[in-house]
């Protein structure tokens, strides 16, 4: 379960459940609360062990483990991956070092740039770390018999004194150190470039090329004339074998190395590799670190153990499974969280039984519990009532698989316009509503025969299972379709066996990862049906793929169109803001001559202004919700004598008189305004600063976050759909599936950057400052 | 009290510049032929002690780790051929390159470029280029070759370059390039092998000599120490070194020259501000300075 940050009303009063779960790393803190389930048991005890047993001597093979964790989505891997990460900082110190690869890469080159991106942002405690330490045994060895040198050496044993700083100002022999130091870095690797390389980070000026070649870039003349000529991401093998040399470094002697690398499944469906290159490639990353003696981490949906090769496989030690919450264990977790928050152990205003239906309804699946409780309690203090069932399930409908809905949809779309289908949304089939009538062609003279798409949300209740029965029964009387059924969310297992029965096939439950696919499949195997069905002369079904072809071309040609115009805009929108940025760098720069001061200290040396990295994080969103900046534009365009003119009107008249397009503008406007302000909030707690932030400066710029990240659930972000794309380029297809399908993906992604704002903005401050 | 290791421009025991008897011929008593310089210089007199070598060039590279007098080597090299060249009618020029600010992090190619623009000015203010299109040159590849035609030809040059740090292949290449009537004097402290050091220069047509510097024997502590306080023969009140003090001090780890010079600068400077008289340096004093200043490498 995870909880990363618990969130104030404007009020003041608190509410102790994380807004958001899904775990990020940066945010695992002290206020944390982890259930200790099995699976969390299980891989806890085995991280122990492999930290306890030191007494292997360095370079020994062999005392590294793989293990696996394996669940659905929300089932908490990610969060038990950072509980390993932070119990292993804990136990082991400075010995111990970790490392998280998230953000799921695309192949093994890209998966070690993110781990080189990775030591690099730490690269201080981490790899330069490990090789100074040699080098100050190095120099300790030379003092050895040397009583004179007894403090000296002493202090380097103990690492109180820098070898690199103590060799250049004794001018000793700093040639001779190094070499010895590369002479221990050969016990490790006997890669000639990474010894070298290495090596170099203990001389004055080089630690910059070095890292510049470590993550992956050409290497630059400094390390080109010292043998140094291959980029380490030139081939999947240099890679693996980098992260397999780092490994060892990091995990050397009595150090230890923690490596997680989570949505593994993502690799191994996305990589570009054929199978079993692509196992072969898994498999020695398997016994590198584990060679190296680390301990990896593998996280993944419960299915990607079955796509390994029985040698990979055996590679892996214990395997965690995830299992669901019970309702004991979410009944401790209400408690423990209200007793971190509110410095009361509590269960209110839950209660047992509620608790039993909350887990019912999310399946025992934690990061839907973690919602549930957080919009319930929310729920809960507005209304002044106590939790109960049906609160439950109005918040389960209005929370759960919002997102899921939407994608759903979008992805609906892309399928039934990539096959060159025509289709219609919210169709009354006889009585029965169905969110999608696909027509698959005539079987005779008049009759139509079509595919129709049911969608549900979770089914939490007898009276809308139920209700769905009677639709179904409803569809099938009607006869000359097929029906499918989309379930966004779950189906309690006492349901299946008759929802099976009515439909004659399984409902297909949405997992954005394989939706797609299952609905071609689908799709496909109903085309065949109604070919069979009609019977009917083969060349006339012939002629029926044929159109759908034609469409299919059409469209991609239409999509290809529109990217062209798009483009256009983009250029002309493009112009605009340079346009823009010169007005405004212009009086900055009149600004300055009248010698206005631009910037006030805040920190020493540190101008107001946010640190870029924040800012940009700022200006992205910001860019995504320049909705008013959009329209205000085809306003502009409205007015003039251009051929664009007459589009721009025309797309007004279409657009304006839409109630949902003015709810979209007001939403928009609402959006950056909160925004606006969020930022004039964090320039400000900036401004404020006169020395590094301390722990009650965290707290508050935690607490302006969790203002940002409360008041944002109440503006229903999808609601700026209508305007999302505003641009008279577009309005021709506005209406069709590609525009919509384009709009929709403008929604979700700026309803992302809107959620992961305040965390980013708490990730990237405090990191760009202690840079300064 | 003097402190016996005081030489000009010397700073906390560590020599600012390596002494320079080309620029000041005084220094020269300053020289104290402890084995392995001694040898390394005879070598170089041997080797350049017939003239023939003016006709094919020459490159010499010391080898030794840090703090071992490479430096200080090759200008006493270089002083001695501007004495003993051997060729009547010719003089010796020597061009110093060692100022040129380098950094090991530069690529050979721009480390080259400096040491060839910084010739260049050298070249012109000696007032010795014949040819002006020498000064054209833009890269020591192009000006080295040139400098026989370029230069008056009575002029031989000796030209002392900057430590090529761990880019040993610069020296290969500088040794390729060396034309008559030129020598090239260079150093490195990343190899202590001087056959290591041969190799790099082994395929050159000029004649090549390498100078191998070294660690100190238990017996050049006493002669280094003596051969120092003669510089200072009024001052009766500075204490010696007692019996086997320098010679254990040196073989408890690897000492250089450079290493034993700072110790003992440091050690006698410590007794006089501290006012302390004692009969004889012991291997305690030593011992207790380092304790009670050295810690972490910072007095």
């Amino acid at each position: 379960m995870t909880d990363p940050q618990v969130a104030a009303t404007p009020a003041g009063e608190i509410n102790p459940f994380p807004s958001s779960a899904v775990a990020q790393v940066a945010q695992i803190g002290a206020d944390t609360v982890t259930i200790p389930t099995d699976a969390i048991r299980q891989a806890t005890a085995e991280l122990k062990d492999y930290l306890a047993n030191t007494a292997t001597p360095a370079g020994s093979f062999g005392r590294g483990r793989v293990v696996a964790i394996v669940g659905d989505y929300g089932s908490g891997k990610s969060h038990l991956a950072f509980h390993l990460l932070s119990e292993a900082r804990a136990e082991g110190g400075r010995n111990v070092q970790g490392v998280y690869l998230s953000s799921p890469p695309t192949n093994f080159i890209d998966l070690y740039r993110d781990f080189a991106r990775n030591l690099y942002e730490n690269k201080a405690a981490v790899v330069e770390d490990r090789v100074r330490q040699m080098y100050a045994e190095v120099v300790a060895d030379s003092l050895a018999n040397s009583p004179v040198h007894e403090p000296v050496r002493q202090r380097l044993l103990d690492a109180e004194s820098d070898p690199k700083e103590l060799v250049r100002e004794n001018r000793w022999a700093e040639s001779i150190f190094l070499s010895q130091v590369q002479e221990r870095l050969a016990g490790i690797t006997d890669n000639r470039a990474f010894i070298t390389a290495l090596t170099l980070l203990m001389r004055d000026g080089f630690s910059d090329a070095v890292w510049e070649w470590f993550q992956g870039n050409e290497p630059g003349a400094a390390l080109r004339d010292r043998g140094i000529v291959q980029r380490i991401t030139a081939h999947e093998g240099t890679a693996l074998e980098a992260m397999g040399v780092f490994a060892l470094l990091i995990a050397h002697g009595r150090n230890r190395f923690v490596v997680v690398i989570d949505e593994v499944d993502q690799l191994l469906s996305a990589a570009s590799l054929p199978t079993d290159e692509l196992l072969s490639a898994l498999k020695k990353l398997l016994t590198v670190f584990a060679d190296a003696g680390a301990f990896l981490v593998l996280a993944g949906l419960p299915d990607f153990l079955n796509t390994l090769r029985q040698d990979v496989r055996e590679r892996i030690g214990n395997q965690v499974h995830m299992t669901a919450l019970t309702a004991d264990d979410v009944v401790e977790y209400i408690k423990q969280r209200q007793e971190r928050a509110l410095g009361e152990r509590r269960l209110q205003p839950f209660t047992e039984d509620t608790v039993r239906y909350i887990v019912e309804v999310a399946n025992g699946m934690p990061r839907h519990i973690v919602a549930l409780c957080y919009f319930l309690y929310r729920r809960s203090f507005d209304e002044g009532v106590p939790v109960n069932d049906a609160m439950v399930r109005t918040v389960a409908r209005e929370n759960l698989y919002v997102r899921s809905t939407d994608s759903m949809h979008a992805e609906v779309r892309r399928v039934l316009t990539s096959r060159g289908l025509t289709y219609y949304r919210d169709r009354y089939v006889g009585a029965t509503q169905v969110a999608y009538y696909v027509p698959l062609g005539e079987i005779s003279e008049g009759r139509v025969f079509a595919a129709v798409l049911l969608v549900t949300r979770t089914l939490l209740d007898d009276s809308q299972f139920d209700d769905l029965l009677e639709r179904i029964a409803g569809l099938k009387a009607e006869g000359d379709h097929e029906v499918l059924l989309v379930v966004v969310g779950l189906v309690p297992e006492r349901y299946q066996g008759r929802l099976r029965d009515a439909l004659g096939r399984d409902p297909l439950a949405y997992d954005s990862r394989r939706f797609i696919e299952q609905l071609e499949a689908e799709l496909k195997a109903m085309e065949r049906g109604f070919e069979r069905l009609a019977d009917r002369d083969p060349v006339v079904t012939l002629l029926a793929r044929v159109d759908r072809m034609g469409q299919q071309l059409a469209n991609t040609q239409g999509l290809i169109l529109r990217m062209a115009s798009h483009l256009d805009t983009v250029a002309s929108t493009s112009e605009q803001r340079v346009s823009e940025l010169a007005r405004q760098l212009g009086e900055v720069i009149e600004g300055s001559a009248r010698g206005e001061r631009l910037t006030t200290p805040g920190l020493p040396g540190s101008p107001a202004a946010l640190p870029a990295e924040v800012a940009g994080a700022f200006n992205e969103v910001l860019g995504l919700l320049d909705v008013p900046r959009r329209v205000t534009h085809v306003f502009d365009l409205a007015f003039r004598n251009t051929e664009d003119s007459v589009s721009a009107r025309r797309l007004l008249r279409m657009t304006l008189r839409h109630e949902k397009a003015q709810t979209a503008a007001g939403v928009s406007v609402l959006l950056q305004e909160l925004t606006e302000s969020y930022r004039s909030a964090v320039t400000e707690w900036y401004r404020d600063l006169t020395d590094p932030p301390a722990e009650d400066d965290m707290q508050r710029l935690k607490e302006i976050g969790q203002t940002f990240t409360l008041l944002l659930d109440y503006l229903p972000t999808r609601h700026i759909e209508p305007l999302a794309d505003f641009s008279p380029a577009g309005e021709d297809e506005r209406a069709d599936a590609l525009g919509e399908d384009l709009r929709a993906r403008r929604v979700l992604q700026t309803s992302d950057a809107l959620e992961a704002l305040s965390g980013r903005v708490e990730m990237l401050l405090p990191a760009s400052m202690s840079e300064q | 009290m003097i402190n016996p290791m005081d030489i000009p421009a010397l700073r906390s025991g560590m020599a600012k510049q390596p002494l320079n008897p080309v620029e000041k011929p005084e220094l020269m008593e300053l020289f104290v032929d402890i084995d392995e310089s001694r040898a390394a210089f005879e070598q170089f007199q041997r080797d350049f002690a017939d003239p023939r070598w003016l006709d094919h060039g020459a490159i010499v590279v010391a080898a030794g780790r840090e703090q071992t007098g490479k430096t200080a080597l090759l200008y006493r090299c270089a002083r001695w051929l501007t004495q003993h060249l051997g060729a009547p009618g010719q003089q010796v020029k020597v061009l110093d390159c060692t100022r040129v600010e380098l950094t090991a992090v530069t690529s050979i190619d721009a480390r080259m470029q400096e040491v060839c623009t910084y010739l260049k000015d050298e070249l012109f203010s000696a007032g010795i280029v014949i040819d002006e299109r020498l000064l054209a040159a833009e890269s020591p590849r192009s000006l080295i070759p040139r400098l026989s035609k370029a230069v008056t030809p009575d002029v031989v040059l000796v030209i002392v370059l900057p430590s090529s740090d761990d880019l040993v292949a610069e020296i290969t290449t500088y040794a390729g390039l060396v034309p008559k009537r030129v020598m090239l004097l260079t150093e490195t402290p990343y190899l202590e092998n001087p056959d290591d050091a041969r190799v790099l220069v082994e395929r050159s047509r000029a004649v090549s000599s390498v100078l191998g510097l070294g660690l100190l024997k238990g017996a050049d502590g006493d002669l280094f120490y003596h051969k120092r306080r003669l510089l200072h023969p009024d001052d009766a009140d500075v204490p010696a070194p007692a019996d086997g003090t320098l010679e254990r001090i040196i073989k408890a780890r690897d000492t250089t020259i450079g290493d034993l010079q700072k110790l003992i600068w440091e050690v006698y400077d410590d007794l006089r501000r501290r006012n302390d008289a004692v009969p004889e340096v012991t291997y305690d004093h030593i011992t207790d300075y380092y304790f009670r200043v050295a810690h972490g490498g910072r007095k």
